[in-house]
């Protein structure tokens, strides 16, 4: 058993850890983050997604695995859960975590350097004024979105009807080229309804032109994969960078068990490779992911609540084909979204918000387990669809979820999936509304086509420990420390005041940044 | 390192074992009269001497797969005794000793063979030696009684039908040696026999396995009544001494069924499927190569991308699946009927012992290879005229399928 004592100590590595990391060992300070990842994503090899199905003859070792483990899970609606060399990424959160799910919910979570954003976390997007609840008011929040949106390189600047939406573009960079299929799309914008239905460029993180080690998306198509280029940002370059600040250490393979008050700050217990690990802290940043960071931190309260709500955007994915481009065979396009939309007043005034993409980098056989036919028969018929064809996802807001995290006897935590009453209406008129959107863009949304992940899909899981003006005891002061628990700070998406459809990674890093600043202003050090 | 002495490594089975032990990282040392090939050492050992104490010097264990084939009441209590002196011995340096018995050993036993070896295990047992009683050994080399009716079969092209039709156990060599290497060291093994055979079977019925699987030839079958086999077998024996009187045939014909389920179990051994026992390398590649080929031609017809059905075994093991399914040969034959079989209802099923599960991961890694990308992604400059055949080539396809599908769906009945 070892024991270390440091002034603050900061759980997970993933896009809130390793933000907050950063902006402490920038000012100077001694940063000590620990990670429970062991291994990290294997890569693709080198090359066009389209050259390499026609030439790659070992291309079943990055499509299947060497094991072929990705024939194993067919159930997942997301086919990133099938990359092999992301398999690590997701392997045994939520044992390491004590967490279980019950009711269809769907636990996804990450043990690796740069945490889930190794798999997604590339969609970003500035909260408004409704969104950021406690939060709108403080500048600290605005400083801190513009600091990090300029770390993370953005692009997807447009004068089009999502710029507020976004609120990003003077924080990025010009958009990506669009494929034909988007383009066509793209050029129809001003036959929809302006106040109901708004299409614009995605604003995401992936870079457009070269910036130090990551160079500018090429148009490869490997987004799903794995990018060789680094063009679409993940928190794991933030993390490389942090490991080579001298004032930082970062501990990997430790897996936070529990948090013990001491009489001046934490004692967290931690374990690694089956070895108990003690670290002394003033101050305990949580950032293990949202549903890991809530069991730490009601496991710590001397007396939890029964349960506490976790909201995540309830989903839906669906296909929309455009006539017009019967004909046309697969062109290399960005793998990401190109364009997005915004479904406006779903619920109780608020907006859905989706991402259409192209299918040419994906897999044929995840579209043809859909089909309603034979796959002999509709083999020949998606390959002249999918050249046709986007795929869209759907976000609504996490107002709709109902998801209850509940802390059992044995220290573990479930979730039980639940959602609200309205939610099946929701999805029905969210799916005739896009029907009717997309077919003025000269588009058909594919009978059956639309279907509805199962409850925590997403993976957006968030606000277990909200941040309130007044916060009861398990909930987070607006300087981020749990009220019942000082010292302990939550800086992952547990601590968001709400989850709105909107992409909110941006959020997280944001907010953990600011909090991190804080902790310098109130120790009297002026931040870098 | 282990070190066994096996008596009868030259044999059928122990030249199979004699491998098998290596390949497990045992050395093995043979003892008989002449020196086993492949064997790390000899020592000489004759059934009809006395048994030197230095012959299981330092070995870790003892086999004995040794029979005597000659006649003869002298040779039979020889044998006995031999045994007997061995488990003696084994017992009191607690060297673990082995006996290979028969599924035909028993007190009251019509063949002179069946009656020693119930003699050995009564000797032997009591000492603390285990015993084995195999069933009927196939499998690997054409030897024993495998090797007469193989090679019988493949030399006249016909094949026995006798009337009736006694049941047999079958075991494959490679399997019969894992269960000995198993039970060798098993404290809880000593003083008891174990009984390693598949399920009980048509002995016709295994010989036309032979015919279809090891020889791939067609033979005749030929009826032949046992009470008449039984005459002339008598006759050829008065006429050319016991070695082929009626006496096996006996053995055979009045065999009685073990029950092999629970000792197996015991010893984590599971009989391979007959149809794969019997191809040349033992496996069940061959069977699950034809099953992997219907799968991917039932995707697209074609003999390109033959990457994905030489993975096809390798994909099924990785998920603990050695055993083809039983698919009906016309099925087989004719692919396109197994695609009317991929029903969209059906394709929520994932296990791999299924066909749908099976099919499903087919599907997937027909995808993976780069000869058929093509069949996935069009490549070229695309046509509104390529586009609109291909259209019609699916709608003339499901319709063949809709069509196909009860009639599938009743023979796999009938398969089952």
């Amino acid at each position: 058993m070892s024991l270390v004592s440091i002034p603050s100590l900061i759980i997970g590595g993933g896009p809130a850890g390793t933000s907050a990391a950063l902006a402490l060992a920038e000012s100077g300070q001694a940063v000590h983050l620990i990670d429970a990842g062991t291994r990290g994503i294997d890569l693709p090899p080198e090359g066009r997604y389209l050259d390499l199905r026609f030439q790659d003859t070992a291309q079943w070792s990055w499509q299947l695995g060497q094991d072929f483990q990705s024939l194993r899970d067919s159930g997942s609606v997301s086919p990133k859960l099938r990359v092999p060399g992301l398999a690590a990424i997701f392997e045994g959160y939520a044992e390491a975590n004590q967490l279980r799910a019950e009711r269809g919910f769907q636990l996804l979570g990450a043990l690796a350097g740069g945490g889930l954003s190794n798999a997604w976390g590339c969609g970003v997007g500035l909260f408004d004024a409704s969104e950021l609840g406690p939060l709108a008011a403080l500048k600290q929040m605005h400083s801190s979105y513009a600091r990090v949106a300029a770390r993370m390189g953005l692009s997807g600047s447009s004068e089009d009807s999502l710029s507020s939406y976004f609120g990003l573009d003077d924080l990025s960079d010009p958009p990506l080229p669009l494929d034909y299929l988007h383009q066509a799309l793209w050029e129809r914008r001003s036959k929809l309804d302006r106040n109901d239905f708004l299409l614009g460029r995605a604003r995401i993180a992936v870079l457009t032109r070269d910036r130090e080690e990551r160079l500018a998306c090429d148009l490869r198509g490997m987004c799903l994969w794995g990018c060789r280029r680094h063009a679409t940002w993940s928190a794991s370059h933030d993390l490389n960078r942090l490991r080579r600040m001298p004032n930082a250490r970062v501990e990997e393979g430790v897996v936070a068990i529990e948090l013990r008050r001491e009489a001046e700050g934490w004692m967290v217990r931690g374990r690694s490779d089956g070895e108990e690990r003690l670290y002394r802290a003033e101050k305990v940043l949580l950032a293990a992911g949202t549903v890991a960071s809530t069991r730490l931190a009601l496991d710590a309260l001397e007396s939890p609540p029964e349960s506490v709500r976790l909201l995540s955007n309830p989903m839906a994915a669906f296909m929309v084909v455009q006539p017009r481009m019967f004909g046309k065979v697969h062109q290399p396009s960005f793998g990401l979204a190109q364009l997005s939309y915004v479904l406006e007043r779903v619920s109780e005034g608020q907006s859905a918000f989706g991402n259409l993409f192209s299918t040419s980098g994906l897999p044929v056989s995840e579209f043809l387990k859909y089909l309603p036919i034979t796959r002999r028969a509709g083999l020949p018929l998606l390959r002249t669809l999918l050249p046709m064809g986007v795929v869209g996802n759907i976000f609504l807001p996490g107002s709709l979820s109902a998801h209850r995290a509940v802390l059992n006897g044995d220290r573990s935590m479930t979730i039980q999936a639940g959602a609200s009453a309205d939610l099946p209406d929701v999805y029905r008129s969210a799916e005739k509304r896009l029907r009717r959107g997309f077919r003025k863009l000269g588009a058909w949304m594919l009978p059956g086509s639309f279907v509805a992940g199962q409850p925590g899909a997403d993976i957006h899981y968030a606000g277990t420990l909200s941040i309130r003006d007044e916060p009861a005891a398990h909930e987070c002061k607006v300087s981020g420390e749990i009220a019942g628990l000082p010292g302990v700070y939550a800086i992952d998406g547990a601590s968001l005041p709400m989850l709105p459809a909107k992409a909110h990674t941006l959020t997280i890093v944001a907010n953990a940044d600011r909090i991190a600043r804080g902790l310098l202003e109130r120790n009297g050090v002026t931040a870098s | 390192m282990r070190k066994v002495g096996v008596l009868g490594a030259s044999g059928y089975i122990g030249s199979v074992l004699l491998r098998s032990m290596q390949a497990r990282g045992w050395c093995v040392v043979s003892l008989g009269r002449r020196a086993a090939s492949g064997a790390s050492a000899h020592r000489p050992v004759d059934i009809g001497k006395p048994l030197q104490e230095s012959v299981i010097d330092g070995l870790d264990a003892i086999v004995h797969l040794a029979a005597n084939t000659d006649s003869g009441n002298d040779s039979h209590a020889a044998e006995v005794s031999f045994a007997s002196a061995l488990a003696e011995m084994a017992g009191r340096c607690e060297v673990p000793l082995l006996f290979v018995s028969s599924q035909a050993a028993s007190a009251t036993a019509s063949s002179q063979y069946g009656r020693t070896k119930a003699a050995i295990e009564r000797e032997i047992l009591p000492k603390g030696a285990i015993a084995i009683r195999p069933g009927l050994v196939y499998g690997g080399q054409e030897k024993g009684l495998f090797g007469v009716l193989a090679s019988f079969m493949r030399r006249t092209r016909l094949r026995p039908c006798l009337l009736p039709s006694p049941l047999v156990q079958a075991v494959h060599v490679h399997d019969l040696c894992e269960a000995i290497s198993s039970v060798l060291f098993l404290p809880s093994a000593k003083g008891r026999w174990f009984a390693v055979a598949g399920r009980p079977m048509q002995f016709n019925g295994f010989l036309r396995t032979i015919a279809a699987r090891r020889l791939r030839m067609t033979t005749l079958p030929v009826p032949v009544p046992i009470t008449v086999l039984r005459l002339l077998l008598l006759v050829a024996g008065r006429l050319f001494g016991p070695k082929i009187g009626a006496e096996r045939l006996d053995s055979l014909t009045s065999l009685k069924l073990m029950d092999c389920d629970s000792d197996m179990e015991e010893l984590g051994i599971r009989m391979r499927d007959l149809r794969d026992g019997l191809s040349r390398s033992g496996r069940p590649y061959r069977r699950l190569l034809s099953e992997g080929t219907a799968l991917r031609r039932s995707l697209f017809g074609g003999n390109r991308g033959l990457w994905a059905v030489r993975n096809y075994p390798r994909m099924l093991v990785s998920h603990d699946q050695t055993l083809a399914l039983d698919l009906p040969t016309i099925v087989l034959r004719f692919p396109r009927l197994l695609a009317a079989l991929d029903s969209p209802k059906d394709r929520s099923e994932t296990r791999a012992s299924t066909l749908m599960g099976r099919m499903n991961m087919m599907y997937r890694l027909c995808e993976a290879g780069a000869k058929d990308a093509a069949k996935f992604i069009a490549p070229g400059q695309g046509s509104f005229a390529r586009s609109a055949l291909a259209l019609l080539i699916v709608g003339f396809s499901e319709a063949q399928s809709l069509a196909l599908r009860p009639l599938v769906r009743i023979i796999a009945k009938g398969q089952r």
